[in-house]
Order: structure tokens, then sequence, then C-alpha cells
């Protein structure tokens, strides 16, 4: 769990899956592009991903697909958020964005 | 509209041959595969059933290639709601990498374009279901 978190305290990173979430199967030349960022340096954070198990690597031919697996984080939600607390949780994070919402309008 | 491939990974401080096991023994499903005995001779264009406790069939499929203990791909069919039943089957390949400290065990559910619900019910269960085969998996080692 340890690489998770490591992982995923890199902002870089952490727009790496934000990326992977919307087009699940990517290559690395398709995540770079776009991206601030030199292939170098995207090629390294995935790899510090894949190494987390935060993503997973499917090769089709002699492409490199990338894509989020999610079980490591949802296994972080079990251990400390209980089907219970996540349904509240949840409807906190609705309230919330609900009134900011509202404060935008004004 | 295209449907992108599921990828789901786990780490599994084991053999290939117990995660095989694992996969292909009734006795073993029946404790994460959501209470489901699977069902076959595992051979080459053979089917694959896992029954549910009451002689139903939740999901089967055809084996397309097997080569144990790393190596299974299968069509896969939804079979446990009703509104998922009519639609085309899928495909799923299950991995197993052996690394220096266990096994990297990787399950793809692809070919879901035509099946969108089905890709939206796998996308949770699957999660569910290789965390339980390798929490099954690790507990018997650790009982030993």
């Amino acid at each position: 769990m340890d690489d998770v978190f490591r992982a995923l305290a890199d902002r870089s990173r952490r727009e790496l899956l934000d990326r992977l979430r919307a087009e699940p199967g990517a290559t690395l030349a398709e995540l770079a592009e776009p991206l601030d960022m030199s292939r170098q340096a995207v090629s390294k954070h995935l790899a510090v991903l894949e190494a987390a198990r935060l993503v997973a690597c499917r090769w089709v031919g002699r492409e490199k697909h990338h894509y989020l697996n999610p079980v490591p984080l949802l296994e972080i939600q079990e251990r400390w958020i209980s089907k219970f607390a996540a349904k509240r949780a949840r409807r906190l994070l609705e309230l919330r964005r609900a009134l900011e919402e509202k404060e935008e309008k004004r | 509209m295209s449907l992108p491939a599921l990828v789901f990974e786990v780490e599994i401080k084991s053999t290939p041959e117990k995660i095989w096991e694992a996969i292909t023994s009734p006795d073993w499903t029946q404790r994460y595969f959501f209470g489901t005995a699977v069902r076959s001779d595992f051979r080459r264009s053979s089917k694959v059933e896992w029954q549910n406790p009451d002689g139903s069939t939740a999901c089967d499929g055809e084996i397309v290639e097997i080569d144990a203990p790393r190596r299974l791909v299968t069509t896969w069919r939804s079979l446990w709601a009703p509104e998922l039943a009519p639609e085309v089957a899928s495909r799923v390949t299950w991995e197993i990498e052996e690394r220096a400290d266990g096994c990297v065990l990787r399950v793809t559910h692809d070919r879901l374009d035509h099946s969108p619900k089905t890709h939206d019910a796998v996308s949770t269960g699957w999660p569910a279901l290789i965390g339980g085969l390798r929490d099954c998996v690790q507990a018997a080692a650790s009982a030993r």
C-alpha cells in the first residue's frame, strides 16, 4: 500500500490517471502529446504507477496500451470506509457540490 | 459506440499452479465467485459455466484458448440478470505472471462494444471477485 500512496503523491501522476480514466488503453505517445511533459518523463511516471498496480498494461502487437486498474483504490476505500459510511460520505459530497454550484450562480 | 476493454490486476503471494487451481476448481470458485461453482473439462472449445447454488447458470462461455497454469481465454455471457442475458458474448482473458515475490493475476474483459450493460455490471464485479480470489488463496497458504 505504501507504493500506492507514493505514486498518488505526485500531481503529474494523478493527471496521468485522470487521462487514463478518460481514455482507457492510451499509448505512451498519446499520453505524452497533450501533456506538458517529455515522453521520457511520462514513461518514468507510468513505471511508478505500474509498480503500484494503479496502471495495468496490455500489449496489442507492438503497441502497449495503458489502463487504470481500480483494484488498489477500491481496497483503500474498503479498508477505511464501510459501505454505510460510503453512502453518507457521498451524500455529503453531493451536498457540497450543490451548495458550491449555487454559490457560483450568484 | 465503442467501449474500452476493462483490465484488472492483483498481486497474489502464491504460485501460478495454486492460482490456476483457484480459477478452475468449483470448491475454490464457490468461495469468491459470488457463490458459483465453475463447471468445465477445461479443454479448448469446451463450454465453461459458473453455476449458482440453485443449479441455474450465472454466466457461461466457451474456452477459446487454454495454457495451464498461465492463460485462459473464454467467451462470456452474463446470464444472472434478464437485461444482461440477451447481450452479445464478450471475451475474458485470465493471465498469471510469475514475479520474484509472487504472481500478478490480470483479468481483461474486452469485446464489449455491443454489450454495454454487461460492461457496466462487470466493471464493479471484477475488482471484488479477483480481490476475493487473492484473499482466499493467501489465507489458505497462511493457514498451513
